[in-house]
């Protein structure tokens, strides 16, 4: 009986600390790395149930009119079939939209780098006047008047600022936007031999014979480097220098992101303009090398390719589709 | 007997000047005292007051302003004998809504001269970098929390260290017509703002400077380029930053 007190104590603490400890197992595809989560935005059901809502509502746009929602499509594997998305009153920006696919495995964010990590990227199509141009002040004022998210948002992040919680909810709720079961997942991670057809697998031969590997590589097809594959002659046609927009050095232009190729059958228009519309005219580029540009890659050589060959690439590529991802609701 | 007593005098005497000299220096120690000491800022242009939207006459060519927010960081002040006090972790946001800024407290032991201020205009690289804590993270009286309008890139991650937009007169009428903007950032424009002050501080002091937006376009086109976020136009923003660095003075 003396021991009753210690007891329900002891029941108190282990309740408590199951409530805070409560976390959100992210469902990493078989055979993708494990990765590091930023300490201050471990993920929680409530950060990402409250990030997903808040990724579909267009209270962060100045004009209440669109939402991150409105320029990536879950069943476009999270990108936009148009060549610009329009922003709000029909804006137009400079660059399509990237897909938001495996973002856990990015090391920096935009085709530029400009941004260091996932939170931070948030606020930047929130503030670009051709996205939502709003500012974060308005943001935060909206999100204090209403009936749920301030509330909502305080329990998810106790003591902090609604600036930091909505770009941490919306982040986490990012980063559960992982594909990792295509047919070319089965094949290669998960050593199913008849997920790939013969066909399928000799495009995947031909992507590492031909060196686009090289740069489209690991679980998220894309070594997060800069590239510059000689898209343009002159990068100063529409403005858009690539990483030299953030960096200003000359060694820059043209260098933008190596994308990832996930849903890439999904996910046209093509490269950081929304220039090419299918994947036969981005085969064909890569296979003519490319423009002359102070800058292009020396990874980017022209190569022969037959038509059946194109046709195997191609088929390579439309594996890497994930149905169960861009078919899905979470 | 008498030597005796004479040797005792002749201690206690040295004794009793010792400890008054003791006392003496006590007194001293405990006349002087801690300086709260405060920065009053003032924008001009020129040798006319500041305004928002008023029109002025710069190089010959008609401006006005709209926004003229800079950051001020690296605080510190120095005496005479070269002995420094920082101002650590002080990082001010000024607008000329605000004149008055608390710099915080000066020990008794740094003395009562104040030889020079210096400062930074922008913030040191751990703090722009945004990886130990972003504008999202702090709290809303932190100068460098999110501020509208808004102080830092979100594209380009990192603080705006200088921010001045308004109007220009392009075709020579007098009349501005013309958006112009000059936000300069990056690490490598940060710039360093030394004055000499040669005042006396008391115990509330504050020291006057002012600030001549007048000459932070010198030796540029101010009719033809009027335009810089910094990585568009380099040579423009170098030039605005240097311009800022020697645009202060102590009234």
């Amino acid at each position: 009986m003396r021991y009753l007190p210690l007891l329900f104590l002891s029941l108190l603490l282990l309740s408590s600390c199951q409530k805070e400890e409560k976390s959100y197992a992210l469902d990493l595809p078989p055979g993708f790395p494990e990765v590091d989560l930023p300490e201050d935005n471990l993920p929680t059901p409530l950060r990402v149930e409250l990030g997903k809502r808040l990724f579909f509502d267009p209270i962060l746009s100045r004009d209440s009119s669109i939402s991150c929602g409105s320029c990536h499509f879950r069943q476009l594997g999270f990108a936009d079939d148009r060549v610009i998305s329009p922003g709000i009153e029909g804006r137009l920006g400079l660059r399509n939209a990237p897909i938001l696919t495996n973002l856990i495995y990015r090391e920096n964010f935009f085709f530029d780098g400009g941004v260091p990590n996932l939170e931070l990227q948030v606020v930047a199509p929130v503030e670009d006047e051709n996205e939502m141009d709003f500012h974060l002040g308005g943001v935060v004022e909206r999100l204090a008047r209403h009936p749920e998210y301030a509330a909502l948002l305080e329990k998810a992040y106790p003591g902090k600022p609604l600036t930091f919680a909505f770009t941490r909810a919306i982040a986490s709720y990012e980063r559960t936007l992982l594909s990792g079961q295509s047919a070319f997942d089965r094949y290669y991670y998960q050593g199913d031999s008849n997920a790939l057809g013969s066909q399928e697998k000799r495009g995947w031969q031909l992507f590492q014979d031909k060196g686009c590997r090289d740069c489209h590589s690991g679980p998220n097809f894309s070594n997060e480097e800069f590239i510059n594959i000689g898209l343009y002659a002159d990068y100063d046609y529409n403005g858009d220098p690539g990483r030299r927009r953030v960096t200003a050095l000359d060694s820059d232009i043209g260098q933008f992101k190596v994308p990832s190729l996930r849903n890439i059958a999904l996910t046209a228009p093509y490269m950081h303009d929304g220039s090419m519309q299918s994947l036969e005219e981005v085969v064909d580029f890569f296979a003519s090398g490319g423009k002359a540009h102070f800058n292009k890659s020396s990874q980017m050589q022209a190569f022969a390719l037959s038509a059946q060959e194109k046709a195997d690439l191609i088929a390579f590529l439309e594996s890497l589709t994930d149905w169960d991802f861009v078919q899905g609701t979470d | 007997m008498f030597n005796l007593l004479s040797k005792f005098s002749l201690a206690i005497a040295a004794f009793a000047l010792v400890f008054s000299m003791g006392s003496c220096k006590k007194d001293d120690e405990d006349t002087a005292t801690d300086t709260d000491l405060s920065m009053h800022l003032h924008y001009k242009v020129g040798t006319e007051d500041f305004a928002y939207d008023q029109v002025y006459t710069i190089d010959g060519v008609a401006v006005k302003f709209t926004l003229a927010q800079f950051y001020v960081s690296g605080i510190n002040i120095m005496n005479d004998d070269g002995e420094m006090h920082s101002f650590d972790d002080l990082f001010l946001l000024a607008k000329p809504s605000q004149m008055d800024y608390a710099l915080g407290t000066v020990p008794a032991s740094f003395g009562d001269h104040l030889h020079m201020l210096n400062f930074n205009l922008g913030v040191d690289s751990v703090t722009n970098s945004q990886t130990e804590a972003d504008f999202t993270s702090r709290d809303a009286n932190d100068p460098l929390a999110a501020q509208n309008p808004g102080m830092h890139w979100s594209w380009n991650s990192g603080y705006i260290f200088m921010k001045f937009e308004g109007e220009i007169d392009t075709d020579g009428d007098g009349t501005t017509d013309s958006t112009a903007h000059w936000h300069v950032g990056k690490n490598s424009f940060l710039r360093a703002v030394e004055l000499t002050a040669h005042e006396e501080m008391n115990e509330n002091h504050t020291i006057n400077v002012e600030l001549d937006l007048s000459t932070i376009f010198t030796n540029t086109n101010l009719a033809t380029d009027y335009q810089t976020m910094t990585m568009d136009n380099m040579p423009l923003a170098t030039k605005v930053a240097d311009n800022m660095a020697t645009a202060f003075g102590v009234e």
